[in-house]
């Protein structure tokens, strides 16, 4: 009992050809009358450049024998009669396992994993040239079928190309190369214009990959259909971002004196006035909590002083908020993420007051406790041993006991004042902060969201294949089975993976107990860097 | 049979016919001692050694009364800081003839000593007027009730054992250093000027942090001298409070009396209840010379 690889897609006489090893399976049927002529034209397919590459990672195909299909077949598959020239005579009971021989443009393929990170990452050219590599370092069955059917969607291209030899495949190749240049050309000074943005990172990005479309030499159909995938859905991405940019540009455009009623609600009343207000409400013994009057007097006064300054600074820009908003409206005409990105720097730049103030409050409440930490190692005994990084057994001496009781009833006097300022300012931090986090989630949702590959897996799966199964259905006969080896679509994992990691880089920095710990432990909070951002979509 | 009770050994690598938890009935728990190393406490060592606390006591009182008084500006604050440095002095002097025996002392330590008080004379005198304003936005009563909790505590921590003092303090006497410097500084919150707050901590850091020093090696004197000084003691506090109030001052005294005399009484007459069993299935002690 046997098996055979055949396309599901011959159904007529000649000479088959394919492999013989590690497993019988047939490329094609050439119709020539005598098996020399067969030789001679799989010879001079062989010979062209882009096969080279194919036989010295799998051997050359050869003629494997001689097929007759019978015009009344059982199934509605054909079923030929081989007549193999090489190796042992088959007997009739031969199984055959059907699969597809996908049209060379309709972008279709098996693959035997379901990497699907393979797909975003194949743009890199030293990438490809070590994939290509890969290939061939294997010896198991397994690894060599996956060679086999990499190259067997390879070869179904050459051999049309083989077969008619004709120039018009190789001049649709060439508009096709021109197609993608021409792209590239009108992309660019987008790019340039973008390029100024704050969304530096994804002009560099989309300039990366049209650079990174040429046009496959080899047919690898994988790198094709992945760069394919890869470029429309950055397209997708641009225009749905333009489309919904210029409907906010609408919408603000119409409500402007709304808009500018409610910055200046937002940043002036509230950020100035507001923080004065509960500022003098510290002062003086905030809900009967009775702070130590001088350091109180002093924390306010000095606080009250820098929001002064600030807020004269902030009434000369007054007069500038409309030109702002016009700028903004601009923005959003280039799509809404450079609006969010606009959003979040004004956010930043509107609140530097703030910033200030719990700079200073963190930085007082940080050394306060790092002194009672010290202290308390003092009371017990032990120092902090540097070299090794451990708490030792020390002798004290009696004086530095003492001012260590002396500077131990200060903090213990200071701290609650000191502590009630901290928590003012840090609790705006954090809600700065969460304004942020909200608001370059939503710039990521917009910017990495694998639209393009979502829908290829609705309208047709066998675009994005993520392993292969063999189907196994009773023939109409009765007896006998046919068995058909069909792809998996890539599983939904593995197409948001990349949109995954970014998600859980945003959590791990924004986490609300690591929000919480730096605000108890006097560490300073920051917004997420630009380069854990970046990273993970190269 | 008695016979093999009498070849009965109570070792397990001897094969005997015996069963493994075989133990002949005579010698059940003959191995066990009640109270071995119980050394039971005679009355009137027990009183010299409470003289102690009784020593401890008198010096919060006193410090008390001298709070009062700077409180009521019935005394000028420079005479105290005058008390105080010149207490310092007798007192180092008394220390270093004490421990004339075994001389660690040389010009390195000595040095020293004096660049320490020296530091903390001037750092105290520098911190005063912010010590002045750390309570005192706090009510009267709060402060009378935390300082009495503090010095509670300053009493139940302290270390009055008699052996010789090891060279690092421990937490608790250092813990109750903390309390009784904490509650000067909540106290000295209610006095009018700068200069009345710096002679009422610098007495305090000398009566609590300076002067257990001092009874550490008063210690090793003979009993009459330990005796004398503590009725000094107990006399000169009781004559500061007695003016001020006349209901405190005997309850002061009773108080003393009490824990000088009437409780050795008692432990002493509790040591009948001691009851420790100790046997061979102890963890056993090593003796380190």
């Amino acid at each position: 009992m046997s098996s055979i690889f055949w396309p599901c897609d011959v159904a007529r006489s000649g000479f088959c050809y394919g492999w013989d090893h590690p497993t019988l399976c047939v490329a094609g049927v050439l119709e020539a009358e005598e098996d020399s002529h067969a030789e001679a034209l799989l010879q001079r397919v062989a010979r062209s450049a882009e096969t080279q590459a194919l036989i010295e990672i799998c051997g050359a195909p050869r003629v494997l024998g001689r097929c007759v299909l019978s015009p009344f077949a059982r199934s509605s598959y054909p079923q030929p009669d081989i007549d193999m020239f090489c190796g042992s005579s088959r007997a009739h009971s031969t199984t055959y396992i059907y699969y597809h021989r996908h049209d060379v443009n309709s972008l279709r393929f098996y693959a035997l994993d379901s990497d699907g990170t393979r797909l975003f990452e194949l743009q890199d050219e030293v990438l490809r040239w070590s994939l290509k590599h890969d290939f061939s370092h294997t010896t198991s069955l397994r690894s060599a079928s996956n060679t086999w059917q990499i190259l067997v969607n390879q070869f179904i291209e050459h051999e049309q190309r083989g077969q008619t030899i004709d120039t018009q495949e190789h001049s649709a190749r060439f508009k096709e190369t021109s197609k993608f240049t021409a792209i590239y050309e009108k992309f660019h000074c987008t790019i340039d214009a973008i390029e100024s943005s704050t969304n530096l990172f994804w002009a560099r990005k989309l300039r990366r990959l049209l650079r990174g479309v040429q046009p496959v030499p080899n047919g690898d159909m994988r790198l094709k259909s992945s760069q394919y995938i890869e470029f429309y859905n950055t397209l997708w991405i641009i225009l749905n971002d333009l489309i919904i940019g210029i409907a906010l540009r609408q919408f603000l455009r119409q409500d402007r004196q709304a808009f500018l009623h409610l910055f200046k609600l937002v940043f002036e009343d509230k950020a100035v006035h507001e923080i004065r207000q509960i500022l003098l409400w510290l002062d003086s013994w905030p809900a009967g909590l009775k702070l130590n009057t001088e350091l109180s007097r002093f924390y306010s006064h000095s606080f009250m002083g820098l929001i002064a300054l600030w807020n004269r600074g902030f009434r000369t820009v007054i007069p500038l908020i409309p030109i702002l908003l016009g700028a903004l409206e601009l923005g959003s005409a280039f799509g809404v993420t450079m609006a969010l990105a606009m959003v979040c720097d004004i956010v930043c730049v509107f609140m530097a007051h703030v910033q200030l103030c719990y700079l200073v409050s963190v930085t007082v409440y940080g050394h306060l406790l790092r002194l009672a930490a010290s202290l308390w190692n003092l009371f017990r005994g032990r120092r902090h041993n540097v070299l090794r990084n451990r708490t030792d057994p020390w002798d004290y001496d009696v004086d530095q006991l003492l001012l260590g009781t002396i500077l131990f009833t200060l903090i213990a006097y200071l701290f609650p004042t000191v502590l009630v300022y901290y928590i003012l300012f840090a609790t705006m931090r954090v809600s700065i902060i969460l304004v942020y986090a909200s608001l370059e989630t939503a710039l990521a949702f917009m910017n990495y969201f694998p639209l393009f590959a979502l829908m290829l897996r609705v309208k047709d799966p066998q675009r994005s294949p993520g392993g292969i199964y063999l189907r196994v259905e009773p023939t109409n006969g009765g007896n006998g089975v046919d068995v058909f080896v069909e792809s998996h679509p890539l599983p939904f994992a593995v197409t948001f993976s990349q949109y995954v990691e970014l998600w859980k880089r945003l959590a791990k920095h924004y986490h609300p107990f690591r929000l919480v710990w730096y605000v108890v432990s006097g560490r300073v909070l920051d917004t997420i860097p630009r380069t854990y951002v970046c990273n993970t979509t190269r | 049979m008695s016979s093999e009770a009498d070849e009965w050994n109570k070792v397990l690598w001897e094969r005997q016919p015996f069963p493994d938890n075989y133990i002949h009935p005579h010698s059940f728990l003959s191995s066990l001692r009640r109270n071995p190393n119980f050394k039971p406490y005679t009355y009137w060592p027990l009183v010299l050694l409470c003289c102690a606390i009784t020593q401890h006591l008198a010096t919060i009182f006193t410090f008390l009364a001298v709070f009062v008084r700077l409180k009521e500006r019935w005394l000028d604050a420079r005479v105290l800081l005058w008390v105080s440095i010149v207490s310092f002095f007798g007192g180092y002097a008394m220390y270093e003839i004490l421990s004339y025996s075994n001389p660690v002392r040389d010009a390195f330590t000595r040095s020293n000593t004096i660049k320490s008080s020296l530091l903390v004379f001037l750092a105290l005198m520098g911190l005063s007027p912010v010590l002045r304003t750390l309570t005192a936005a706090t009510s009267s009563d709060s402060i009378w009730a935390l300082s009495a909790c503090l010095f509670f505590l300053n009493a139940l921590l302290a270390d009055y054992s008699s052996m010789k003092p090891v060279r690092q303090e421990r937490l608790t006497s250092v813990l109750s250093m903390n309390a009784a410097i904490s509650s000067s500084v909540v106290l000295a919150s209610r006095l009018p000027d700068d200069l009345a707050v710096f002679a009422l901590v610098l007495f305090a850091v000398q009566l609590f942090a300076l002067f257990p020093i001092l009874r550490h090696q008063l210690q090793v004197t003979p009993q009459v001298a330990q005796i004398l000084f503590t009725l000094t003691l107990c006399v000169l506090s009781f004559a500061l409070t007695l003016p001020l109030s006349v209901s405190v001052a005997y309850i002061y005294a009773g108080i003393s009396i009490t824990v000088t005399f009437v409780a050795p009484g008692v432990l002493v007459w509790a040591q009948k209840y001691k009851n420790e069993i100790r046997g061979p299935w102890d963890v056993a002690v090593p003796r380190l010379n």
